[in-house]
């Protein structure tokens, strides 16, 4: 009981974190080095979201220099802890590198409903793209399950 | 009652046997039942197997063929209970009409409700989307009279489905006290064998009880704040439960809206039925929400692999469970093995099968419709497709797609224009610290041949209609605004000009403008006056964004924009640089398809100068020794030409591809 007390406070203190780090890494460059740090230190402890989110700093060159390498590998982590915005960007990242790598991040966030994902499997599905064999009834149907997961989308994380 | 009085009831009419079964006690003890607990579910006003948009029928989805999965199960369970978990009236153009366009009268019962009054549905659940058009109308449509805030109490009862329908984790701020009745025990009347092997009739009190997901304060907060309150489920559950059995209830099915989930418990947790199931007296569960087939012994869902899930045998913590996909494609079924204590009906959880049936058949035909639903909302659907063809506005000119690589405009400046309508006005509203910031926007064409050569953009001069902004705007997205510095609406730009090869001047035989792989739909462009810029097809990819400028000067790389654009852009999709969700100041609600819908019936009139005629870019001038070629509909030039596009020629009518398209010729040098 007392573990799960302290585990359920580590928890929060994670949260925390990542909800401190998220207004540095928006009010601008200032913050954006601490940003990172904190990012890194709470997705050290397992958080999904810092992951993903220290993801996007390396990818965009926020508070150092981009690293394309280094933001996919935090991206990816953060899609293996069921982030879909992540596994989301993790299919674009890999889109033009690595198709299977990225249909099956494109499927995993299907799973979990994500808009996006939904309706980029949609067009896939339509064209004949991303190793998805061309399926116009299939598509239609993705479509809609897209418009319709836009109606009940997960809050930021 | 005695052997030998059942014995000699048992040849005798039903109505005797009804009458009997009513008696307390009249089941003993061994005699065994199987009742099927039928599920639909995230219905969507699907009444019909048909597409709205396209105006054409859609044969995998739709209630009037579920409807023969429902006839098929009753005649292999005679023992039957058709429950609905919710999600059922929203969802189609045929909702939005009854809605919104033409509002249900009093005395009327929704098209879908009338459906499932015909299939005699048993009970029903409330989903998230019920939520969708308010709560007036909710309390109207479902004969209710709910006391909150914003429902009118002097209006007398509207007509509802003829059956029960609960929730019981949705409360009025006002009263304290739940929306719907919270459960309802219904007394089934059932053919059970005895335990002398003989058929007998008896009644099982199947007690139902639903929740839906309490995001919805979050997903209908307009509706919803200050007039209703959620509960979490599984306080629900185990408040209301022990009331249900305690009245009576044998049997106690959980008709929960929402899906598997495993992340800690929470009173606000969209996904909750992992947890429900672990709520003591749950005998069954009917889920749904998140749209997916269970049991499924192939998916590959990571919420059908946690432990105490077995998707195979559809359990979930030991708990029968079903959910039945989405707009009627699917049929759960329960077969409950239920076996009489001498008390009361049990069931045996061993003996129990769960299934979730398509209607789509082995061949991959679908099952035949049930023609008496198509009668009985014959005028509604009939209504709908002349609300989807009426007329919003109208255009004098025609707005296409054939030449949009190469700089027409027609189909793509009115999306863009309705999309920095809408963000403009929003930062005005909402976001005073953006007001100095120019507003752009970003759209791209759709529909450029990529599944044959009728698949263009081509609204016809003439009227404009809700079908026709389908076709101007193709996909499902909403209206998402980014921030953006003037480097990184050059980027942006950038990734889009992928969509042409790097031309080599020097080279004499023809080159293909267009890089297939990059799609026509990640082909976003500007169509303002303010900005102007070039692209430069003879440099390599990354280099060829030119003479950007904005108010005739040169764009700062460090100037600020905001960007209208969609969530699937805005979130990453094409992998566009900065464009992954870190840029987002507006995450809009709203589909753009509607908002230019929006757009069009206020403007009334679109024309050429007012809604076709911003080029904001064009291909750098360049003077190459070959032919620069590209392929689209055969017949179109005149449209190239109406559109202000002078540089290009038809080659060939027949291009000899075999598919119809024909060759056209890029004067670079014009």
């Amino acid at each position: 009981m007392l573990a799960a007390a302290c585990g359920a406070q580590a928890q929060d203190g994670v949260t925390e974190t990542v909800a401190q780090a998220k207004v540095l890494m928006r009010s601008g460059e200032a913050g954006a080095a601490q940003a990172r740090s904190l990012f890194q230190q709470a997705a050290g402890q397992g958080s999904g979201p810092a992951a993903y989110y220290l993801g996007l700093m390396l990818k965009n060159g926020m508070g150092g220099e981009p690293d394309s390498v280094a933001a996919l590998r935090w991206v990816e982590l953060a899609a293996r802890r069921q982030v879909a915005p992540a596994m989301f960007i993790a299919a674009n990242m890999l889109a033009s590198s690595d198709a299977a790598k990225a249909r099956h991040w494109l499927e995993a966030a299907c799973a979990l409903e994500y808009p996006e994902a939904l309706m980029q499997k949609a067009i896939a599905l339509q064209e004949g793209t991303m190793a998805y064999t061309k399926d116009q009834k299939q598509s239609v149907l993705y479509f809609r399950m897209a418009e319709h997961a836009m109606g009940h989308r997960q809050p930021e994380l | 009652m005695s052997t030998a009085l059942r014995l000699l009831i048992l040849p005798l009419a039903p109505v005797l046997l009804t009458a009997c079964s009513t008696l307390p006690a009249s089941t003993p003890a061994g005699s065994t039942a199987t009742l099927a607990l039928l599920e639909t579910t995230d219905l969507h006003a699907n009444v019909l197997s048909y597409d709205y948009y396209k105006l054409q029928d859609e044969p995998s989805i739709g209630l009037e063929r579920t409807a023969a999965l429902i006839a098929r199960a009753r005649a292999e369970f005679p023992n039957n209970l058709l429950l609905d978990n919710g999600d059922t009236i929203q969802g189609t153009a045929l909702a939005d009409y009854q809605a919104l366009v033409k509002p249900l009268a009093c005395d009327q019962t929704l098209a879908i409700y009338k459906a499932m009054n015909l299939l005699k549905v048993d009970g029903g659940g409330i989903g998230n989307h019920e939520f969708n058009y308010g709560l007036a109308f909710l309390s109207q449509v479902t004969g209710n009279q709910f006391d909150v805030d914003s429902v009118d109490a002097t209006k007398p009862r509207c007509a509802g489905p003829q059956f029960p329908q609960v929730l019981a984790n949705v409360y009025s701020v006002k009263s304290g006290k739940p929306l719907f009745a919270p459960y309802h025990i219904i007394d089934k009347q059932i053919t059970a064998v005895g335990a002398d092997g003989k058929l007998m009739t008896s009644t099982v009190k199947v007690g139902i009880i639903s929740f839906a997901p309490p995001t919805i304060m979050s997903w209908d907060k307009r509706w919803l704040e200050g007039r209703v309150y959620t509960q979490g489920v599984r306080e629900t559950a185990e408040k209301f439960i022990p009331e249900m059995r305690a009245k009576g209830a044998e049997l106690v099915v959980a008709i929960s809206h929402g899906g598997l989930d495993n992340s800690p418990y929470s009173p606000t947790m969209e996904n909750a039925n992992y947890y429900l199931s672990q709520v003591p007296g749950v005998d069954a569960m009917l889920i749904g929400h998140s749209h997916q087939l269970f049991p499924n012994a192939a998916s590959t869902v990571p919420q059908f692999n946690l432990p105490g899930v077995d998707k195979a045998r559809g359990l979930v913590n030991g708990v029968p469970t079903v959910m039945a996909n989405l707009w009627g494609k699917h049929l759960g079924v329960i077969g409950l093995r239920l076996r009489h204590d001498g008390k009361q009906w049990v069931i045996d959880k061993a003996q129990t099968t769960v299934e979730a049936r398509g209607i789509q058949n082995a061949d991959k035909s679908y099952v035949q419709a049930d023609p008496a639903i198509a009668k009985l909302v014959a005028t509604e659907h009939a209504a709908t497709i002349a609300y989807v063809q009426t007329p919003v506005g109208s255009t004098d000119f025609r707005m296409s797609t054939y030449f949009a690589d190469v700089g027409d405009i027609s189909a793509i400046e009115v999306v863009n224009q309705a999309q920095t309508g809408y963000l403009a006005a929003y930062v005005k509203a909402n976001l005073p610290q953006y007001a100095n910031l120019p507003v752009l926007s970003m759209s791209s064409p759709f529909k450029s041949g990529s599944a044959g050569v009728s698949d263009f953009t081509d609204v016809k001069a003439g009227n404009v209609a809700l079908n026709n902004a389908a076709d101007l705007y193709l996909y499902p997205n909403a209206l998402y605004g980014v921030k953006m510095t003037g480097a990184e609406l050059k980027a942006w730009l950038e990734h889009s000009a992928q969509r042409f090869n790097t031309i080599d001047p020097n080279q004499t035989a023809p080159q293909e403008l267009i890089n297939t792989a990059h799609p026509s739909y990640n082909f976003d462009t500007i169509t303002s006056k303010d900005v102007s810029y070039e692209i430069d097809v003879t440099q390599p990819p990354g280099q060829r964004i030119k003479r950007l400028a904005y108010q005739g000067k040169a764009v700062d790389m460090q100037q600020q924009f905001l960007i209208a654009t969609n969530n699937y852009r805005a979130s990453g999709g094409g992998n566009f640089p900065g464009l992954d969700g870190s840029k987002t100041v507006l995450a809009s609600p709203d589909n753009n398809r509607d908002l230019l819908i929006a757009y069009v019936t206020q403007e009334k009139q679109l024309t050429r100068a007012k809604n076709g005629a911003a080029r904001s870019w064009r291909f750098a001038s360049a003077t190459t020794k070959g032919p620069v070629v590209f392929h689209t509909a055969p017949n179109v030039l005149a449209l190239a030409q109406a559109a202000g596009i002078d540089n290009v020629t038809l080659l060939k009518a027949d291009d000899g591809a075999g598919k119809g398209f024909a060759l056209y010729q890029l004067d670079l040098s014009k």
